[in-house]
């Protein structure tokens, strides 16, 4: 076969792959040959499908082990849900007994007091208790409702359409300064260790945690405190915000003791009392 | 010709299908982090919240154990046993400390606020204090010789002489108040953490000294005090 004079020709029907010209040998004519280049696309190719299938798998392999972890989950979950509820049931009933108790308890305790010649201290103690919040309080008076607004408005950076643990604060010392006698918040009463706090979509009061809408109950003088409601500057404000403030006046209002006992325990227990009477 | 042009137009797809596969697999990894995470953070409050009552309701039924035993013996003291007497007056002296009608001691810590820049010290800056110290666990607070109790009222009251009242006592508005605040002993340094981010922010326009000391004395609510007749 005759050679050109600028190189070697390959032949183009043995198909082989070649190896770029060595420097100083002169280049072909055209780099590739039609089955070089045709090779070249078919090892793309694969590498393309290959690429592909790879790419198929792993994306199937993610969808399978999702939905093995979010069924897992879900079982979890459901197992929590379901041993919360029994807690919650459980929770109820001893709340129940609870109350029930210390009222027999109050009772024995007046009966001891009196068939023993002690009425005097009998009253006492019943102001005193009253004065703590440990019993509960009957008698007419206010109930405020505090709802966030209905109003979804994105600009509202402050989050000033929904209400916040100061407002409750806020309201709560209000009704003090009007002389309220007894308050109580979703029916947690407030006592002298109460705290309002904010955590996240909820407040603390009283070591529990109530989320919207807050109901403010308060045994007081219902016609002053009302008014005294209705033209405060900070909650007409609060109302112009978007902020639900609903009060009305309640009669038979009853507002729980404070039932805590393990509260008044630890306060006796680290209180060290001076000038004891 | 027609062969490059299948080539080419099974590479076009080959090469869709790839993007498409790619941007779904960087789709499906965002939003799998993101389920995943929501599921977790689901389960972790669940978690708490079955903790929370699952401690309450130990301490409840503790409590009705206690209260069950109380309740016994003060049916054997109505048929002639003679110790519920001492159970009685502990339970009186209980109720009094927790109404704040015992004057107290123990370790905690005194804050000494001063109107600033402000001129005049608010009863909204007192309010914030006392609902940071409860919440940080005061067992026994007090402003200058008022005893704070459930049913304090403290209010901001005059113009032209602005004052605060406090259990129905009125303090000039311009005038230094010391808010004292008993601690459990353990929890003195957290809830000086706690009380302290708020008084950096009430620092701003007030001057406020805060010291803590092994003997804080409280006195008990006065006999006399509004809020005391009030109830």
């Amino acid at each position: 076969m005759p050679m050109s004079s600028d190189g070697a020709k390959f032949n183009k029907e043995k198909v082989s792959v070649s190896l770029p010209a060595a420097p100083g040998e002169s280049q072909p004519d055209k780099r590739f040959t039609k089955a070089q280049r045709r090779l070249v696309e078919n090892l793309l190719y694969m590498m393309l499908l290959l690429i592909l299938s790879f790419f198929f798998t792993m994306q199937i392999r993610e969808g399978i082990s999702v939905q093995k972890q979010l069924s897992s989950s879900n079982e979890k979950r459901l197992a929590y849900q379901q041993q919360l509820n029994d807690l919650k049931t459980e929770n109820l009933n001893l709340q129940e007994q609870n109350t029930l108790l210390a009222e027999k308890k109050d009772l024995l305790t007046e009966t001891v007091l009196n068939e023993q010649g002690y009425s005097e201290l009998a009253a006492e103690l019943v102001e005193i208790r009253k004065l703590a919040g440990l019993t509960s309080v009957d008698g007419n008076g206010v109930t405020i409702t505090l709802r966030d607004s209905t109003i979804t408005d994105t600009s509202d950076t402050n989050q000033s359409s929904l209400i916040h643990s100061q407002d409750v604060q806020y309201i709560v010392d209000l009704l003090k300064s009007a002389g309220a006698s007894a308050i109580a918040i979703n029916g947690e009463r407030i006592v002298c260790t109460t705290s309002i706090v904010c955590t996240g979509p909820t407040i603390r009061v009283n070591n529990s945690r109530y989320p919207v809408p807050y109901v403010i109950t308060a045994v007081c003088d219902p016609e002053s405190t009302y008014d005294i409601l209705q033209n405060d500057a900070q909650i007409l404000f609060r109302l112009s915000e978007g902020v639900e403030v609903a009060f009305e006046k309640s009669t038979d209002l009853s507002i729980p003791a404070f039932s805590d006992s393990t509260i008044v325990d630890s306060l006796s227990e680290e209180l060290e009392v001076i000038n004891p009477s | 010709m027609k062969r490059k042009m299948t080539l080419s137009t099974g590479a076009i797809i080959v090469f869709f299908v790839l993007g498409l596969l790619i941007a779904l697999q960087l789709k499906s990894i965002n939003e799998n982090n993101l389920l995943a995470d929501n599921a977790n953070q689901d389960l972790v409050e669940l978690q708490e919240q079955v903790m929370t009552l699952m401690r309450e309701n130990a301490d409840l039924s503790d409590q009705n154990q206690n209260l069950s035993d109380l309740i016994t013996s003060m049916g054997a003291e109505l048929s002639g046993d003679n110790i519920t007497l001492q159970t009685i007056m502990d339970e009186k002296l209980k109720a009094e400390i927790f109404a704040g009608l015992t004057d107290v001691s123990g370790s905690g810590i005194q804050v000494i606020m001063d109107p600033g820049t402000d001129v005049n010290v608010k009863a909204s800056r007192l309010l914030l204090l006392i609902n940071e110290m409860r919440s940080s666990g005061a067992l026994a607070i007090s402003i200058n010789t008022d005893r704070i109790v459930a049913m304090t009222e403290i209010r901001d009251t005059g113009t032209t002489n602005p004052q605060i009242v406090i259990n129905g006592n009125s303090y000039p508005a311009a005038s230094q108040f010391v808010i004292r605040a008993i601690y459990n002993e353990e929890d003195i340094n957290r809830s000086l953490q706690l009380v302290d981010n708020l008084i950096g922010q009430l620092q701003t326009v007030s001057i406020i000294t805060v010291s803590s000391s092994d003997s804080i004395s409280i006195p008990k609510l006065s006999e006399d005090s509004l809020t005391n007749r009030q109830i």
